[in-house]
């Protein structure tokens, strides 16, 4: 007998007709998406499923389907969870990957127990010239600490393997400890990763999150240490044998990275912030790179309710193929009834190391309606300029449908402005 | 001229719109999004049902004391009295986060999720999540994913991480198109989250792609 206490949904139908970036013939990519939850099933268990299917309209061959959906359940203190994932984008490109994961939690330990197992998620599949085998499979094991209110700690063990060969075997020491008692309530959290097959520390990082209070002050910072391999001085010529491979095509080193960002509220409704990290590689000829990303921007919330949002941003990055310098403008407006108004600008300024130098500039405004309660239907229109395109214009459409129902309470909505309410997204 | 034109037209746009909901209704459907944690926790006390929890309850030998306090003298008598005596008796969210969040108190079977209790989740958004919360997320997801998964659904984490080519931008912008290069170099280890290496050389190798080098 079915006894689900709670459905939740949502449906997403998104289109555009526009100029083809590559292929200079009018395109009209439509996709779908949706999901749906039971929640407090049987015994309390859960089931969640989504699929993303992309279709040009315009006639040309591009689709891609993905399917997933997973079960979760807990008998006994054991926690059981499968889940599967199906992906397609070319005809007999099809690729289907299972895993699963099994949690001990008995509320008398100290510690909560996982192993979990199988194939890892692809998002996309491969077609390319350059193929990554997705005959891949991890398996692991962790112990959690579960006692300790203001803190966790965990110990584990992952192998990975692609195309019957062991890529790495990590053993990791994660934790986080807020200390409750100290002015700021700074939050403490790391990571260290070590391949027990190559003997090479793969990842490590070590933050602070602070907020203090009284001067209304939120700071973060990080360092990071990034080594996913150990392969000598020369380039793997096997993709598949890269444990990152998009990293392997800069450095075969190992990276460094200090992040810091600081948000301060000036005022009930204004807010300043500041995010800044700088990444240090050695690349294949053995030069270092410096990296740099930042931005800086306010945000005004009129009326500090959160339904209105002005935001003016100036980001900046560096390279060793170039600089970015640029500023957004975002306006987004819930604020009457029924209506959503969102708009965005974009101007990046850039110069390449392969002597490109423009300014490319992206607009976009949204005006929604939202037709029933979680019904909501959204026109768009977009204008961008830059190196491809004189002048790109691309007019998108966008409805969206959220629903929860509860055993014994009405069917409820109200999520399709949730999703797109200004502080739906963290910063 | 023509982009600083746009920019100032968009600024005054917004500078007008705003000056104008000051004379405009109140949104019936947002309103309740607006609200504060003992707003949510008023809400959460009103979706406790006691007939789910009496076997619990008597399995664990917990009495009606252990959660409302008997002990306030207060004068019921009077308007005021009732109210303070109301909201005396009624449990605060620890009676309910001893037995439902990890723990010394925490029972087994009981939802670890807040979202069984608490339907508006806004007001409880944590603190963490207000800085840099993009970038701080994996090590945080990575060092204690129950965490999440109190609030988020794993779809949660699908509706960024596998949206690809979509007409939306989520991730990056439409800009992202001529700069993502430059930010690649400056940090190699973002890329390979989420893509891998036949997502470059499908545009760079094969010629689709004008002007890719």
């Amino acid at each position: 007998m079915v006894a689900a206490q709670d459905v939740n949904g949502s449906f997403a139908v998104l289109g555009q007709v526009r100029e083809g970036d590559q292929s200079n013939r009018t395109e009209a990519p439509v996709n779908l998406y949706g999901k749906l939850g039971v929640d407090r099933f049987l015994h309390g268990s859960e089931i969640d499923s989504y699929f993303r299917l992309e279709r040009d309209v315009a006639g040309h061959d591009d689709a891609t389907e993905l399917y997933a959906a997973s079960a979760r359940g807990t008998v006994s203190g054991v926690e059981a969870k499968l889940g599967r994932q199906f992906i397609s984008e070319v005809p007999g490109g099809a690729f289907v990957a299972d895993a699963g994961r099994l949690r001990f939690s008995p509320g008398s330990w100290p510690v909560a127990l996982s192993v979990f197992g199988g194939q890892p998620r692809f998002y996309e599949p491969t077609y390319g010239s350059e193929k990554v085998s997705q005959d891949e499979q991890i398996v692991g094991a962790s112990m959690r600490t579960t006692a300790f209110r203001d803190g966790t700690f965990s110990v584990g063990f992952l192998q990975h393997q692609r195309d019957q060969r062991t890529l790495r075997q990590l053993l990791s020491l994660t934790g986080n400890q807020v200390l409750a008692h100290v002015v700021g309530t700074p939050s403490l959290y790391g990571t260290a990763s070590l391949d027990a097959k190559t003997q090479n520390f793969d990842f490590a990082n070590l933050g602070a999150q602070v907020f203090l209070r009284q001067a209304r002050l939120s700071a973060n910072f990080e360092t990071t240490y990034y080594k996913p391999q150990d392969q000598g001085e020369r380039l793997t010529a096997d993709p598949a044998r890269r444990e990152d491979p998009i990293f392997e095509l800069f450095s075969l080193s190992q990276m460094l990275r200090f992040r810091g960002g600081l948000r301060q509220a000036l005022s009930a409704t204004i807010s300043a912030y500041a995010d800044y990290s700088y990444q240090r590689y050695e690349r294949q000829d053995a030069s270092f790179v410096n990296g740099h990303l930042g931005d800086v921007g306010v945000t005004w919330l009129p009326g500090g309710d959160g339904l209105e949002r002005v935001r003016v941003e100036y980001y900046s990055l560096e390279g060793s193929l170039g600089h970015v310098d640029g500023g957004r403008f975002l306006y987004d407006n819930f604020v009457y009834e029924r209506i959503v108004l969102r708009t965005k600008v974009d101007i990046a300024a850039y110069s390449k190391r392969s002597n490109r130098s423009a300014t490319a500039v992206g607009t976009r405004v949204g005006l929604g309606y939202e037709l029933a309660p979680g019904l909501l239907a959204e026109i768009s229109l977009e204008g961008n300029r830059n190196a491809r395109f004189a002048d790109d214009l691309r007019v998108g459409f966008y409805v969206s449908y959220d629903f929860r129902y509860r055993k014994g309470a009405p069917l409820e909505h109200g999520d399709a402005m949730q999703q797109v309410l200004p502080g739906g997204q963290p910063s | 001229m023509k982009r600083c034109a746009i920019a100032l037209v968009l600024v005054f746009l917004a500078l007008g719109v705003t000056a104008c909901r000051q004379f405009l209704p109140d949104n019936q459907y947002l309103r309740q999004r607006t609200g504060s944690v003992s707003q949510s926790t008023r809400e959460a006390r009103r979706a406790f049902r006691h007939d789910k929890h009496d076997a619990v309850f008597a399995e664990q030998h917990l009495t009606c004391i252990d959660c409302h306090h008997f002990d306030l003298k207060i004068d019921a008598k009077e308007a005021l009295g009732r109210a303070l005596s109301a909201h005396a008796m009624h449990p605060s969210s620890v009676a309910c986060h001893t037995c439902h969040l990890a723990g010394e108190g925490k029972i087994t079977a009981a939802p670890e999720r807040c979202l069984s209790c608490h339907e508006n989740m806004r007001p409880l958004l944590p603190e963490d999540h207000q800085v840099a919360w993009l970038q701080v997320h994996p090590s945080m997801a990575r060092s204690n994913p129950a965490r999440c998964e109190n609030c988020h659904q794993q779809t949660y984490c699908i509706d960024c991480h596998e949206r690809r080519d979509t007409v939306q931008t989520r991730m990056h912008d439409r800009n992202f198109r001529f700069t993502h290069s430059i930010e690649a170099s400056a940090d190699p280890s973002r890329c390979g989250s989420c893509h891998r290496p036949d997502y470059c050389t499908n545009c760079h190798q094969q010629g689709r792609l004008k002007g890719a080098p």
